[in-house]
């Protein structure tokens, strides 16, 4: 079920309603009754792989129970194995068969040699990336002592399943999200309308902003060769507006819907694209996955503590694995080493210097200004590699890019581009206005007669200008 | 602390949120109300099995709605269920001014199936259906083919035609047909404010038909033979007596912009032309009469497709070879690049791809002109194609145009 359907519209309030009429002496009653939201939500899309979800999460329910009774190093490391091995198990099936046995025909084919890769049609479970890493980091917590087990499974179940950040994140973690099912929850109105102003926003990024600039970048990526510069740098700037009004979106909705129901989800991004800096950026951006990267990645590999050539090679090792999480083509891989380098650039760098904190002021300070404006240009850079379908496609449109400057010989309506990068900027500014909160829309210390005609021009928005058409998050493809 | 932030049982708390949201939608609710009132009026949110019944009292009703617009493929099945024409007319909106009058003995044994199908894929479909008995198959089909259901692909998959999907055929409106109707509605609010008098009459303008919907109250939509009635384009075309390219965008412009139908391309798609092929060559084999009609765009048009280096190719392709394919094939071909072929001007074409019914007479006098002398379209005489031209009040675009 996606959150800009007519079928969610219908869902949640139905589930709301219900949620809040069950009793609440004890949380169970609601948490088996978000379990079997949670399935009616994954299941819409199709039912038959709610069965990865319980045995994913059913295999991490076991191993958290059993990890704790365990002295012997021995049995622990195979608990904890087993745990990975399964859920790394299905999503490298899932995601990475066909890449990797279609990358592998093509190294012997270079070696002259003749495989037939295979040519099972995988479908990718929807959210499976997702989940998978939020059962991981529960079991490895476990395994290392920070958390202690959930051993009432509707609880746990509940926890992994939660059907608002089901299939797009935010990635949550067991010590933040698990205690919020155990305990009583009380409904608040006040949170409830953080949460609508929240998701309102969201959907108006997603419907208003994504979906609409999503057809002209295609336009634009799918005929670049014929383009001129300046139509290559604003597909290169709409697209990564459209993504991050994309899948903030999903995640700004994810973040409002569980305000409904009395949870509290960990932000996942904090406007990016005002970053100063790359490492700003990264804890800016899809930030429960680079912290996912961070706890279970990097600092098993060493983190900080180890020296200088062996932290960056853990870094670029790092990013790289991120960029191949996102999708099984080595675009990906090449745009999480683009990052990966020039992060290990900016910290040689920077050295031990560190940035003063940033003006609060409606006008930047003008360092401040450049700084966020070249480290746009080098995300705009990457981002290219990631919309790309293949890497000589990115080169292609990054020469295109900065050397077609007599216009090109294929069309793209002047005056659609204009009223796109319009939109785009026009995002940026309300995001600007609003970066202190939690979303622009969050008007709650205004009076109503401010807060409902805002309210109601951002409907009349969505309802006016949204592209209601299927446009899938981008992120479900990751 | 204000008092919304104070949550004393959840009772209280769901009864204060519901209370309040119901408040702040109301508007919401009022305005969406009234939109549906307009559409229910208009007839507009009729349910399609409703559409049969009208056309069954009153075989001039026309039926255009303007925003519930995909009803029409399970009305076209209902349609050729009921009727079991002989002779279907097949393709996109391309074919649907082939009418009922223009086959002469055959008229009540006419339907035109046009804009069923508007890609190979969907062709298939279709003719499935036909071949599978799902429909009942006709004794003669006229199938049109556009150029860009077989197209080259570039580097990325393409879709293989404007719309590869064909919508699913059903007999309800869903609820989120209506909320993307009431979208439409409101962002082109147009409507006869007599509609909301109870008892008003529902009838086109032009006309005085019968009419479904707020596409037919202004005399656009389909007539019971399936074909369709474009007023609008005709009341523009006697109000100037001149071409225009009434399509939006118009197709010069997607011509030169390779846009829509008209994207870069390095010649016709074989592949895809043979699988068209073999859906014609399953009908023949099913007992079916099978004639094709490559549609003709406007001079204007025309001369744009051959002069552009990136289309060139492809257009002559689609022009030269795959009639010649179809000839050795055995199939009937009326390959009409423009209405130059029958000492017509512009003026016959609705815009810039679609061709009027006066042009469509030609059309069909061409096919029965090379229909075998024992065949159904060989049974239709010329004599009565020549009188519907010859007929007083008839102009380019249109054989009967609303008085003006």
């Amino acid at each position: 079920m996606l959150f800009n359907s007519f079928a969610f519209a219908v869902f949640l309030p139905a589930v709301f309603l219900l949620y809040w009429l069950l009793p609440q002496r004890t949380p169970r009653a609601q948490n088996a009754f978000l379990i079997a939201a949670s399935c009616l939500f994954y299941g819409w899309w199709d039912w038959r792989f709610l069965s990865l979800l319980f045995i994913s999460s059913g295999v991490d329910y076991v191993a958290g129970c059993l990890l704790p009774r365990q002295t012997n190093a021995g049995r622990r490391r195979a608990l904890l194995a087993a745990s990975l091995v399964t859920n790394l198990g299905i999503l490298g099936f899932f995601k990475y068969f066909g890449f990797f046995t279609a990358s592998f025909a093509t190294l012997l084919a270079q070696l002259g040699l003749h495989a037939e890769p295979s040519s099972l049609k995988i479908i990718l479970p929807v959210g499976l990336s997702f989940y998978t890493f939020q059962s991981i980091a529960y079991t490895v917590d476990i395994y290392r002592g920070k958390l202690q087990p959930e051993r009432n499974w509707i609880d746990f179940f509940a926890f992994v399943s939660f059907f608002p950040q089901l299939v797009a994140g935010p990635i949550q973690r067991a010590g933040d999200l698990l205690p919020q099912f155990q305990r009583t929850r009380t409904l608040s109105a006040a949170e409830v309308r953080r949460g609508a102003e929240q998701a309102l926003w969201g959907l108006f990024k997603k419907v208003v902003i994504a979906d609409n600039l999503a057809g002209l970048v295609e336009q634009i990526f799918s005929q670049h060769e014929q383009l001129g510069a300046r139509t290559l740098f604003c597909g290169a700037v709409l697209f990564a507006v459209q993504i991050y009004c994309d899948f903030s979106g999903y995640s700004d909705i994810a973040l409002g819907v569980s305000r409904f129901f009395g949870f509290t989800l960990t932000r996942n991004f904090a406007y990016p694209y005002f970053a100063r800096n790359l490492v700003e950026f990264w804890q800016r951006w899809h930030i429960s996955l680079s912290t996912w990267f961070r706890d279970y990645l990097y600092i098993p590999l060493g983190g900080n503590r180890v020296g200088a050539v062996q932290r960056n090679f853990n870094l670029f090792v790092t990013f790289a694995i991120s960029g191949l999480w996102h999708g099984a083509n080595w675009t990906f891989v090449a745009w999480g080493i683009f990052h990966g380098a020039l992060y290990v650039i900016y910290l040689a760098l920077r050295g031990k210097r560190t940035p003063p904190p940033e003006s609060g002021g409606l006008f930047p300070p003008l360092r401040d200004l450049g700084a966020m404006a070249l480290t746009f240009a080098t995300v705009l850079v990457s981002w290219i590699f990631f919309r790309a379908e293949s890497l000589g496609d990115a080169l292609r449109y990054l020469t295109g890019l900065f050397t077609r400057f007599s216009g090109g010989t294929a069309y793209v309506d002047e005056r659609l581009l204009i009223g796109a990068m319009l939109a785009a900027l026009g995002l940026l500014f309300a995001d600007w206005l609003g970066r202190h909160r939690s979303s622009p829309l969050e008007l709650g210390a205004w009076s109503r007669l401010v807060r409902w005609p805002a309210y109601y021009a951002v409907i009349a928005l969505i309802f006016w200008k949204g592209n209601f058409q299927y446009v899938p998050f981008i992120y479900f493809d990751f | 602390m204000s008092r919304s932030s104070i949550s004393t049982s959840n009772g209280a708390a769901l009864a204060h949120v519901v209370r309040r949201g119901l408040l702040f939608l109301a508007p919401v609710l009022l305005i969406g109300g009234f939109g549906e009132l307009v559409l229910w009026r208009a007839r507009e949110g009729w349910p399609p099995a409703r559409v049969l019944v009208e056309w069954a009292k009153d075989p001039r009703t026309i039926y255009g709605p303007r925003f519930f617009t995909t009803n029409i493929v399970w009305i076209k099945g209902a349609m050729i269920r009921e009727h079991r024409p002989q002779v279907i007319t097949l393709g996109s909106s391309r074919v649907t001014q082939f009418r009922a009058p223009m086959f002469g003995p055959l008229e009540g044994s006419f339907y035109n199936a046009g804009h069923l199908v508007t890609g190979t894929s969907e062709l298939e479909k279709v003719a499935a259906l036909f071949l599978s008995g799902e429909l009942p198959r006709p004794k003669a089909m006229i199938v049109g083919l556009d150029p860009w259901w077989m197209k080259i692909a570039p580097h990325r998959d393409q879709p293989e035609s404007t719309s590869e999907h064909l919508p699913e055929a059903s007999p309800t409106i869903s609820a989120a047909a209506h909320l993307e109707a009431l979208r439409l509605f409101f962002s082109e609010p147009q409507f006869p404010p007599t509609l909301l008098w109870p008892g008003t009459a529902v009838r086109d303008a032009a006309y005085g038909h019968n009419a479904i919907g707020l596409g037919a109250l202004a005399g656009n939509g389909y007539r019971r033979d399936g074909s369709v009635l474009q007023t609008s384009m005709v009341q523009d075309y006697l109000r100037t007596r001149q071409y225009a390219d009434r399509e939006t965008p118009p197709v010069i412009e997607r011509i030169r912009a390779h846009t829509h139908q008209f994207w870069v391309t390095e010649g016709l798609d074989w592949a895809q032309a043979e699988r068209i092929v073999a859906v014609l060559r399953a009908l023949r084999a099913a007992g079916m009469e099978v004639y094709v009609f490559l549609p003709p765009f406007s001079t204007e048009a025309e001369t744009a497709l051959t002069g552009d280096p990136a289309l060139a190719r492809w257009y002559a392709e689609y022009r030269t070879d795959l009639p010649q394919w179809l000839a050795t094939e055995g199939f009937a071909c009326a390959n009409v690049r423009s209405p130059a072929d029958f000492g017509m001007t512009d003026e016959a074409m609705m815009d810039g791809f679609h061709p009027g019914d006066v042009l469509m007479t030609h059309v069909l006098e061409a096919l029965i002109r090379q229909a075998p002398p024992v065949s159904v379209l060989a049974s239709i005489p010329v004599a009565g194609l020549q009188q519907l031209r010859q007929a007083p009040g008839v102009v380019p675009i249109a054989l009967n145009p609303p008085r003006f």
